[in-house]
């Protein structure tokens, strides 16, 4: 019983600091990535390995509310990452529902699969309520967000590995 | 064969969340509608700016500690040099400045002659731009004055190239501003020469654009665009861009502008912001 909590106490504290670190990256340029553009959406690359993963077995509504809290801090409306986070959580289910997802490639098609839909969903939606996105950059958007998703899932993985 | 309920639970045994996901998206639906009608998130955002306060101040703070160490060790030499240059501008402003005066004084003689309403007095307070430049993959302007600096949302910010943009967003230290270049700017227009009053729009990707331009009205390649001043927020003559491409529409009865403004977020570090209008 003290293990678990201790567990969950760990995980808590580890989504804290990947949560304030994408917080600050977001206001960063970073060398190569620091075209507005190109830059990866850095919340869309956390939440899917968490969402994948099951990390802190997050449901829909706390998802919800922490996309609120995104709108609030970095995004320019509300309700968009709300509406982000809960689309990959239910698509993760209805994907785990019915395909097992064991091997590497497995595990990385899926990834690929939650990045896409959150990529499209936040550009169908800035084009509707005109935010400022480039069309023309989505390749590269979504490209940059896949491989910092793998780097988070790949991070995830080796922190619960750890006794 | 129909499969039971039970065989169609393959991978997954937890309880869906069909209704639950409805539920919110329908929330998120109705929240993002009333966000960009009534424009909530900036309020909420006003409200709650002492959330974003400890995040600019870390992601300033290494450019902080640079520039102090720079002043610390700045030479006396170096400080001699800065102060000469200076010293020149002034120079060079004061000689421009008398000439403008001139300028001024015959330009109201005539308007009390042909009976035209004086122009608006306007005062300015200058701000320097800070980090973050970018938020979450938007360009965006951040200046280090605030609400206790009287700044308020909606006012005009310009600098010695031309019009940056509109404050939209007012913590109690620092200050978010619309770039002119974002989709969510407006501004009258007019040509240089005093023709054709325009409604200039940024396009979310480094420039600006006139959509419906009347094709019987000539443009050309180069000219200069300036605020018209008509809707009383913005003073008259701010530079604001050149157009660099003219594309007819399809029907050949509007032409579409593209322009290219004249300031960029990366080219300057001080901008001014207009804070009151009193009229002459």
């Amino acid at each position: 019983m003290i293990k678990i909590n201790t567990l969950k106490k760990n995980e808590f504290l580890t989504f804290c600091i990947f949560f304030l670190l994408a917080l600050l990256l977001s206001g960063i340029s970073i060398p190569l990535i620091s075209n507005a553009g190109v830059m990866p959406d850095y919340f869309l690359a956390l939440f899917i390995p968490l969402i994948a993963t099951r990390f802190m077995k997050m449901n829909i509504y706390i998802l919800f509310f922490l996309g609120l809290i995104i709108d609030l801090l970095v995004g320019e409306l509300i309700g968009q990452y709300g509406l982000i986070l809960i689309t990959i959580y239910f698509t993760n289910f209805v994907l785990n529902k019915y395909l097992l997802f064991k091997s590497l490639i497995m595990r990385v098609l899926q990834h690929l699969i939650l990045t896409t839909i959150g990529i499209i969903i936040l550009f169908t939606s800035s084009l509707s309520y005109e935010l400022n996105i480039n069309l023309g950059l989505f390749p590269i958007k979504l490209l940059t967000t896949f491989l910092l998703c793998i780097f988070y899932a790949k991070l995830i993985q080796s922190l619960r590995r750890k006794p | 064969m129909k499969p039971s309920k039970k065989e169609l639970k393959l991978f997954n045994d937890g309880q869906s969340p069909i209704f639950s996901f409805i539920i919110l998206l329908l929330i998120s639906f109705s929240l993002m509608g009333l966000d960009y009608r009534k424009k909530i998130h900036h309020h909420i955002k006003n409200e709650s700016s002492f959330l974003i306060k400890p995040i600019v101040y870390v992601i300033n703070l290494p450019k902080n500690i640079n520039e102090s160490l720079t002043n610390l060790f700045k030479t006396k030499s170096q400080l001699f040099e800065k102060n000469l240059k200076l010293e020149n501008k002034i120079i060079d402003l004061s000689i421009e400045n008398q000439r403008l005066i001139l300028i001024e004084a015959e330009n109201r003689q005539l308007r009390k002659t042909i009976k035209i309403s004086n122009n608006i007095k306007i005062t300015t307070i200058g701000a320097e731009i800070i980090l973050p430049k970018i938020r979450n993959g938007t360009e965006i302007i951040t200046i280090n004055k605030g609400f206790n600096d009287s700044i308020k949302i909606g006012q005009p910010v310009i600098n010695n190239l031309g019009l940056v943009g509109q404050i939209i967003f007012t913590g109690n230290s620092f200050s978010e501003v619309n770039p002119i270049t974002s989709k969510k700017y407006i501004v009258p227009a007019i040509f240089e020469k005093g023709t054709d009053n325009i409604i200039v729009r940024g396009n979310g990707n480094k420039y600006l654009e006139v959509l419906m331009f009347p094709a019987h009205r000539e443009v050309k390649i180069g000219a200069i665009l300036m605020t018209s001043g008509i809707d009383s927020l913005y003073p008259k003559g701010i530079k604001i861009g050149r157009v660099i491409k003219v594309t007819p529409q399809i029907n050949n009865q509007f032409n579409h502008l593209l322009i290219s403004p004249f300031s960029q977020p990366t080219t300057h570090t001080q901008v001014r912001v207009f804070m009151k209008k009193e009229n002459d």
